[in-house]
């Protein structure tokens, strides 16, 4: 008879376990407003793919308008709502401003339901880039909004150096942070503003996750392209794919005509030589002329040539620059310092300082040794140089690693090789693996979402 | 608005799906253009040959003016090159350029500020004006491009090898005589020692070049462009041994100048291209 009730028991147990995993979990899923995050329809839809069962607080209010209310009002609201609704056991996920109003939500200690949170690349200790993105006050350039004219400005350089309008596209997302009302809202979010500053630790269980973009030097190009994707799937690579095309083609191309002047610089004065040597004596002067002319017009091919080589390289310059400049105004960095091999022959003579120092004297005799001798240096073997350079704190193109962390987190995850707006995408491997592991209790019970 | 009441949004999200990584893939079809050099060249140039780039101020007083952000941006770089250059009987041609491994690469940590653009390309195939990228794997990237050489341009650099590969040579005197007659009917030459002569010509735009003529190797060695206020804008200058047509390219040195973005300052690039083999055929 014991053995009956223990198996009745076992089955009746065995059953309620299986109920209870099949219980969807309450979660809400907040992202920060649209400039700095895209929405997480795709993850979402992603995460029932993959039979993660969970249903979702309402949030249509909020992403009708997500600037419409600062943090502490939407923080307010969503404790209201999920109060009056009698809900428990919320899992928060926020993207971004999103995971602020989460820490708020649980700061308030309203009886909203909220147990605990995952913050995916959420600015935790405010977001320096706000104090370079957001003018001083109105009518004031940001220092962004500078940056970006500047860079503009010395693309006029390089006329032809259009690469998908890839510096307007910066300029443009760079001006909105300067309307007002936006302005505002953003302004929340700089390290030591009052909303950063009174935010607490949350007292509920939370996980970090922290996008690390470490492809290369060109973050806040692939920024763009993923904010310009952000309704699709985030992809970083459009702007920098036309960017890098035009500088490919542009130089492949000048390089290639530059190597077929270089035969004809080979066989050019030697050719003319030879026909003028198996020239008629009628003909002497047309060939003379002909001669005269094909150097003439050599010379300017090339002078056109270097011309170009010179627009690409502004055009590559003006690239680095906006890059490079974003991120030493935005991360901190370390200057190393390096030894490199590179030939020898840096150190001796050039042919250019031959023509400085004709400018001065004009004196033939000596710029003619001097062109005799420039380019007979010793370039067999290698000497070394010291080079420095910069290297900033790993980031998002968006925060600092520091600026994404929060002490005490249960478990921190790295997207790695992912900018800003790509951390809220499951498409990109370390991001799906961080939310897989969390929700199959890799950080433990808290953040489990049942299958 | 739960989204499992729009099964068509998780039916796009499932074609979305498939296999996407953080980064760009740049896999392509397997290239069929990827062959090998066609051999009815008439004149055939090849090179393996090492360019190190360097940027200074061209005035080194003014060094102390460049900002961080300006001395971040002039990072030197090294690549290696084997070109070839492949000129065909009816001024078509093909020339491939193929990036190797320096003797001594410079290298940086990944996300350096202001480190230099890479190629996203390993070889690039340059077939009569159509430029086909590939990968280390010898795949398309992409095939774009419609940068072309004239025919005319082709051929008449064809025939300058022709017809000094079916007449007698060049002599010194020849050459001499042949500059003198040059300068005689208006080219506007300087004779210096060690058999350079330096050759002016102004452009309509008062712009003007000067070409280095080595007489000693009977060709042009190096040219430099100026702006129409004699400022000078680029130079390239050419060590070699032996004599027109018969010549081995050592080493070159360029010299380019730009605007630091920052500070204005006028910046000198040098590029020394050492050649590790230079074969030319006609």
């Amino acid at each position: 008879m014991k053995k009956i009730f223990l198996i009745f028991g076992l089955l009746c147990l065995s059953g309620v376990v299986h109920l209870y995993a099949q219980t969807p979990r309450k979660t809400l899923w907040l992202s920060g407003p649209g400039l700095t995050s895209p929405q997480w329809l795709n993850t979402i839809g992603i995460a029932q793919m993959e039979s993660y069962k969970f249903d979702q607080v309402n949030t249509w209010q909020y992403y009708n308008n997500t600037n419409a209310n600062d943090i502490p009002t939407w923080a307010q609201q969503f404790n209201t709502q999920m109060a009056n609704a009698g809900q428990t056991d919320v899992l928060g996920i926020g993207h971004d401003a999103g995971g602020l109003i989460l820490r708020y939500m649980a700061q308030l200690q309203s009886t909203n339901g909220l147990n605990a949170i995952i913050l995916d690349g959420v600015p935790n200790q405010g977001g320096a880039v706000f104090s370079k993105l957001t003018p001083t006050s109105d009518g004031i350039l940001s220092e962004a909004q500078r940056l970006v004219n500047n860079a503009l400005n010395y693309r006029t350089q390089a006329q032809n150096c259009v690469a998908c309008r890839t510096i307007e596209a910066t300029q443009s997302y760079i001006n909105t942070f300067a309307v007002s009302s936006i302005a505002d809202y953003y302004r929340q979010l700089k390290p030591g503003s009052p909303l950063i500053t009174n935010l607490q630790t949350p007292t509920i269980p939370y996980a970090v996750i922290w996008g690390n973009e470490n492809d290369d030097a060109l973050g806040l190009t692939r920024l763009m392209s993923s904010w310009s994707n952000a309704g699709l799937q985030g992809q970083d690579r459009e702007y920098l794919e036309c960017m890098g095309k035009e500088l490919e083609q542009r130089l492949v191309s000048a390089n290639q005509n530059f190597a077929i002047s270089t035969l004809r610089a080979i066989a050019g004065l030697a050719g003319a030589v030879s026909k003028l040597k198996l020239s008629q004596p009628g003909t002497v002067g047309a060939v003379i002329e002909s001669t005269l002319n094909a150097v003439a017009t050599g010379l300017r091919g090339l002078y056109d040539l270097k011309n170009e080589f010179r627009e690409i390289l502004e055009c590559e310059l003006v690239h680095q620059a906006l890059n490079a400049k974003w991120t030493l105004m935005n991360f901190p960095y370390n200057a190393i310092t390096e030894t490199i091999t590179v030939p020898n022959c840096y150190s001796l003579i050039s042919c250019d300082d031959c023509w400085t120092q004709y400018a001065s004297d004009h004196d033939d005799q000596i710029l003619g040794y001097c062109l005799s001798v420039c380019n007979e240096q010793i370039c067999d073997g290698t000497t070394t140089a010291t080079v420095t350079y910069l290297v900033p704190e790993p980031n998002d193109a968006l925060y600092t690693k520091t600026e994404q962390s929060l002490a005490g987190a249960a478990k921190t995850y790295e997207a790695i090789s992912c900018n800003h707006m790509q951390e809220s995408f499951w498409l990109y491997p370390t991001v799906r693996d961080a939310f897989t592991d969390l929700f199959n209790g890799g950080a433990g019970a808290a953040f489990v979402v049942p299958k | 608005m739960k989204l499992k009441q729009i099964p068509p949004l998780l039916i796009l999200l499932t074609l979305l799906y498939w296999g996407t990584s953080c980064k760009s893939n740049d896999q392509g079809d397997t290239d069929s253009t990827n062959q090998a050099l066609v051999s009815n060249c008439v004149v055939e140039l090849t090179y393996d040959a090492e360019t190190t780039s360097m940027m200074e101020a061209a005035n080194p007083q003014e060094a102390a003016q460049l900002t961080e952000l300006d001395k971040a941006l002039m990072l030197p770089k090294n690549d290696r090159k084997l070109e070839s250059i492949c000129l065909k009987e009816d001024g078509k041609y093909l020339i491939t350029s193929e990036y190797m491994t320096p003797t001594h690469p410079i290298q940086y940590p990944v996300g350096t500020i202001g480190e230099p653009f890479k190629p996203r390309y390993k070889k690039v195939i340059n077939n009569n004006g159509d430029l086909t990228f590939l990968n280390a794997l010898g795949e398309t990237i992409y095939n774009d491009g419609t940068f072309t050489t004239p025919t005319t341009e082709v051929l008449s650099v064809i025939e300058l090898f022709q017809t000094l590969k079916t007449q007698p040579a060049v002599t010194d005197a020849d050459f001499n005589n042949t500059i003198s007659l040059l300068t005689t009917n208006g080219l506007n030459t300087t004779q210096f020692p060690n058999g350079i002569v330096a050759a002016r010509t102004n452009h309509t735009d008062n712009s003007y070049s000067i070409a280095i003529i080595d007489k000693n190797a009977h060709m042009q060695t190096g040219q430099l462009n100026f702006d129409a206020n004699g400022v000078l804008q680029h130079l390239f200058m050419i060590k070699l041994s032996g004599v027109a047509p018969q010549v081995v390219f050592e080493r070159m040195v360029q010299v380019d100048f730009i605007n630091a973005f920052e500070s204005g300052i006028r910046l000198k690039r040098t590029q020394l291209t050492n050649y590790q083999t230079f074969n030319l055929l006609f």
